[in-house]
């Protein structure tokens, strides 16, 4: 009898033990939960509200300026994805045909701005660039030229 | 070059090398790099960039390898920090002009100036000189670009033409800093290509292609050109299914990286907005675009309709000597198994035939084995025919030039106008096309009187006593009052065959294309033999130039009415070319299967008119819808040159190789293709899988392939090349007496270049574009004669022969005989086949290109 009760209240002390140590744990697993229910949200509401992104940022290219059509950029680009078909003008001026962008190979690399040696082809801030096509997620020379961003 | 060896030590290492030859060059042979600029492998050195310096032990300065010649036993080091630094200076006043143009600049890529600056590592340049801008020009021809600013002096350019051409149209003009590249004498530039080709920066451009690519955007592919028999090796520019460019590789095929205007600039026609990609059948008059199966069906029942009602003796077959060997084996199978007839022809046939007949007779043998290289070491050249500059076999022309400066060669010209060979000749005969039998016999007749003077013993060979006696009438004297000219030239020139330890002889067209043709180049090589030309070993020889790249392939191939492929004589004589119209006109030959020919160009005119008009019917394989192809029932678009892989075999016996280079438009198929297709449709198999299987079905037909290789790892010739050529010959007899003139025309025509020319097309239909662009048709008679009837330089007259008219430009020139007219064709004139009879020589079955009679009238 005495043994039975004994082995009751060590079930009971041990019962209590548990219950405490399981909230504990499941307070300090809310404890990261509490503090950020608390604080300010990192996420942000696009789209009706845009991520600034850091001047670095390799986006979307454009056409600064006037693009000569040396191929540069077609021997740098490691993804071989853009497209240039040169063609000399009557006065010997060189000038870029077709210039394509095949942005969904385009690895965003920047190794076309940097081997560009007027400065013409450059890699913008935008990053919004979605399409039902694949085939429209390819640039060419007037979309380039239209992507150019406005303070430019 | 002395045979002499000597020994000499670069960096280090031990060589040996010829007396005579530059450092550089030995050098080069061993792969040992010094840099060079200015120098250039087939120029002679001027040491003038200085980039090539290198340090003699025991010399206090350092001198260019490129003019330095070796000697024995001496140290030379090609990389030391002195050389390093001149070298580096060198090239910084090299700068001093230059421009910082290389993103616009065609050379990018490709500029030996630019790899320069990348190995040493040139980011800047201290040195400063103005120099007057120059921009961009039009160089001596409209197809080349000159950008001033971007030359750097190394004359190449003027070099090349001075020595490789010789037309000197370009200078050096000024004087220090000033001195640049000008062009003095623009109306002797024949637009060659060889300056731009040799320009190692892009100071002279091409404009043919609008379209420009760097080498990293284009593959080039190795293939043969398709305009003319000496078959130049060269490379397409190949640039998103687009030929942009064309260069030539130095160490293969009879160029030499050298090409002739057509080859470099001849390229636009396979992009032409007017070719036809898809078959047609004619009806109602009207073109109308079918399914292939619709065409070749129906060309094989209609076929089949007139064999089975009139026999296979009633069709005809044309095919152009610039299909492929393979090609023309399978329409001469198809034409002799399928359809049962020796019918079969070819426009290379009648450029060939007169000079393989004249070397069977004389050697019983069928070609000869001398390549283009063995010219160089001829002592005397003669040449005979057609003027090779004006019909554009210029490489063949330029390694006669070559020999002239390099070896002093002695030269004799024969041609009734004084060419730009005659010029420089010791000798210019301007003899009537047809007295080249006369003046042969001439030549023999001094050479034999002379016998001590020259080598080979003769008398032995059979005909020697015949040949004596024939050329017993033909003294100076009788010769020259019948040539026209002076005893002492006839003198003079067997003179030059007397001494001449190693003669030579190139010839073409259209000589032996006139009444008694054959018997021109039995008498030329009978004089060849006499005199020592025709040799075992190959040297100087007896060269014959064709118009077409695969003329002699034609007739390997079997395209002739009287031979099978690998000249075996056909068991029933077929009917020639011209002899399939007479027969169409009088209705015995009913359909025609014509392969990229144009007979109405080609061929007497009237003749194949009427021939035509009396077809039941008529298919056509063209690339373009040609004069001829206009009247046919079906067309059926055919491949470019480019697009095709086979083999041709040029004038030397180069079996050369074409690549195919760009993809066809849909649904195009090659020659042998369709012939077996055809086949099928008219229940005869003729198993075709690919042109390399064909070459193979070749090397087992004709004997002299094989051992031969579709895809060869070095250049080849067909066999049977060589070896005891003298064996069974005999000199050849020849009648001389000449046909006389036909009263009311005084004068002679010849016509040059017309298998040539209907390629770039004509007035109506231009192909090459750029070609026909700088292309001049003219006339060109006796200056005297030309202001005897009141015409002027660049006049128009109209040329009247018993046949036919036309007219054209004319060009009055003192040295032209006064009573020959020559007509020089650069872009074909639909007219030209107007002025032709339709007689043909007996035996070779070719029509009269030359010695027509002619009058000329003021339009
Ligand atoms: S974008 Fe720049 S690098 Fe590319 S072709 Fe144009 S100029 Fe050259
Ligand atoms: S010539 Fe050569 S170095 Fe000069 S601009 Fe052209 S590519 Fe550049
Ligand atoms: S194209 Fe030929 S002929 Fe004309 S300047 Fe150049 S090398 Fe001389
Ligand atoms: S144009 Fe070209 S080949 Fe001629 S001198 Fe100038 S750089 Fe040399
Ligand atoms: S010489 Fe003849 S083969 Fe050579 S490039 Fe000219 S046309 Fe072509
Ligand atoms: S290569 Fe020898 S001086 Fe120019």
């Amino acid at each position: 009898m005495v043994i039975s009760l004994l082995t009751g209240i060590w079930w009971f002390i041990r019962g209590i033990g548990l219950l405490v140590a399981s909230v504990f744990a499941l307070l300090k697993g809310l404890r990261l939960t509490f503090t950020k229910f608390f604080s300010r949200p990192v996420t942000i509401q696009y789209p009706e509200k845009k991520r600034e992104v850091s001047p670095r940022w390799r986006g979307i290219h454009y056409f600064e300026r006037d693009c000569v059509a040396c191929g540069l950029c077609v021997a740098i680009c490691p993804s071989q994805c853009i497209r240039l078909v040169a063609v000399e003008q009557d006065d010997g001026e060189r000038y870029p045909e077709t210039y394509e962008i095949n942005t969904v190979r385009c690895i965003y690399c920047g190794m076309c701005a940097e081997a560009c040696p007027v400065n013409a082809i450059k890699l913008g801030r935008n990053y919004e660039f979605v399409d039902y096509q694949r085939e429209a997620l390819v640039l060419d020379k007037e979309r380039l030229l239209a992507n150019a961003p406005e303070e430019v | 070059m002395g045979d002499e060896t000597v020994r000499i030590t670069i960096d280090g290492t031990e060589l040996q090398a010829e007396a005579g030859q530059t450092i550089l060059e030995v050098a080069r042979e061993n792969g040992i790099y010094v840099p060079t600029l200015c120098y250039h492998p087939r120029l002679l050195p001027i040491g003038s960039c200085r980039l090539c310096v290198v340090e003699i032990e025991g010399a206090d300065r350092p001198m260019t390898a490129c003019t330095t010649q070796v000697q024995d036993g001496i140290v030379v080091h090609t990389h030391t920090d002195r050389l390093h630094r001149i070298r580096l200076d060198a090239l910084k006043l090299i700068l001093v002009n230059h421009p910082l143009d290389c993103p616009q600049c065609d050379a990018a890529g490709v500029c030996e100036l630019q790899n320069l600056v990348f190995e040493f590592g040139i980011d800047q340049q201290e040195y400063q000189a103005t120099k007057s801008a120059q921009g961009m020009k039009e160089f001596a021809t409209p197809l080349i670009r000159q950008w001033g600013d971007r030359c750097v002096m190394c004359l190449r350019c003027i070099r090349a033409d001075h020595e490789i051409v010789r037309t000197h149209a370009i200078d050096v003009v000024g004087t220090g800093n000033e001195a640049h590249v000008g062009i003095t004498n623009p109306d002797a530039c024949i637009s060659c290509g060889e300056c731009l080709r040799v320009c190692p920066v892009g100071a002279l451009t091409e404009r043919v292609s609008r379209t420009k690519a760097r080498p990293w955007q284009s593959q080039k592919v190795l293939t043969t050109c398709h305009y003319c028999s000496l078959g130049c090796q060269l490379e397409l520019t190949v640039f998103e299914n687009k030929v942009i460019g064309v260069t030539a590789p130095e160490d293969r095929g009879a160029n030499r990286g050298s090409l002739c205007q057509r080859g470099i600039f001849g390229y636009d026609f396979l992009h032409h907005p007017q070719r036809i990609t898809a078959p047609m059948i004619k009806g109602a008059g009207q073109w109308k675009e079918v399914p292939w199966e619709e065409a070749l069906s129906h060309t094989a029942a209609m076929v089949n309709k007139v064999v089975m009602g009139n026999g296979p003796e009633a069709v005809g077959g044309l095919i152009s000597p610039r299909s492929t060997n393979e090609e023309i084996y399978l329409f001469q199978r198809f034409m002799r198994e399928v359809v049962g007839t020796n019918n079969i022809d070819s426009t290379g046939r009648l450029c060939l035939e007169p000079h393989r007949l004249a070397i069977q007779e004389i050697l019983g043998n069928n070609y000869l084995p001398y390549t283009l290289d063995d010219i160089i070491r001829g002592d005397c050249i003669v040449v005979a025919g057609g003027d090779l500059d004006a019909n554009n076999n210029i490489i063949a022309a330029n390694r006669i030039r070559e020999a002239l400066w390099r070896t002093g060669a002695r030269l004799i010209v024969l041609h009734p106008r004084q060419g730009r060979l005659a010029e420089e000749a010791d000798c210019w005969f301007s003899l009537r096309p047809g007295a080249e039998a006369i003046w042969a016999l001439g030549m023999i007749n001094l050479l034999l009187k002379d016998k001590e003077g020259w080598g080979p013993s003769v008398d032995g060979i059979k005909g020697f006593n015949e040949l004596k006696e024939a050329a017993k009438e033909f003294t100076p004297a009788a010769v020259a009052k019948e040539i026209g000219c002076s005893q002492e030239l006839v003198r003079e020139a067997a003179g030059h065959l007397i001494n001449a330890k190693q003669p030579a002889f190139v010839c073409s067209p259209p000589l032996g294309q006139g009444p008694n043709g054959v018997d021109q180049i039995t008498a030329l090589a009978n004089l060849a033999l006499l005199c020592g030309a025709l040799t075992d070993t190959g040297e100087g020889g007896f060269h014959w130039v064709g118009p077409q790249s695969n003329m002699v392939g034609a007739v390997e191939m079997g395209a002739a009415p009287t031979l099978l492929p690998g000249y075996a004589p056909a068991s029933e004589r077929g009917l020639s070319s011209v002899e399939m119209f007479q027969a169409a006109a009088k209705r015995k030959i009913k359909a025609l299967f014509i392969v990229g020919e144009d007979p109405l160009l080609t061929l007497p005119r009237s003749l194949v008119e009427e021939g035509l008009a009396a077809l039941e019917f008529l298919v056509a394989q063209d690339m373009f819808l040609s004069e001829t192809a206009e009247r046919a029932h079906v067309f059926l678009p055919a491949l470019s040159f480019a697009e095709l892989d086979g083999t041709f075999t040029n004038c030397e016996g180069r079996v050369q190789r074409l690549h195919r280079a760009l993809k066809p438009p849909e649904g195009l198929r090659w020659g042998g293709e369709i012939f077996a297709e055809v086949a099928s449709y008219m229940g005869s198999e003729m198993t075709v899988v690919s042109p390399a299987a064909v070459f193979e079905e070749i090397i087992n037909a004709n004997p002299f392939y094989k051992g031969t290789m579709f895809d060869p790892h070095a250049p080849q010739r067909r066999n049977g090349s060589g070896g005891e050529l003298l064996k069974e010959a005999a000199f050849g007899v020849v009648k001389t007496e000449q046909e006389q003139g036909k009263k009311d025309y005084p004068f002679y025509l010849s016509i040059e270049g017309i298998f040539s020319s209907h390629l770039i097309g004509h007035d109506h239909q231009r192909r090459a574009q750029v070609l026909a662009h700088v292309a001049r048709s003219y006339l060109a008679m006796n200056a005297e004669e030309a202001a005897k009837i009141g015409v002027a330089d660049g006049d128009r007259v109209r040329i009247v022969t018993p046949w036919g008219e036309m007219e054209i430009g004319v060009k009055g020139s003192e040295g032209m005989r006064k009573d020959c007219l020559c007509l020089s064709l650069a872009l074909c004139n639909v007219d030209v086949s107007r002025l032709m009879g339709p007689q043909l020589d007996p035996r070779s079955l070719v029509p009269a290109y030359g010695r027509v009679p002619a009058k000329v009238e003021k339009v």
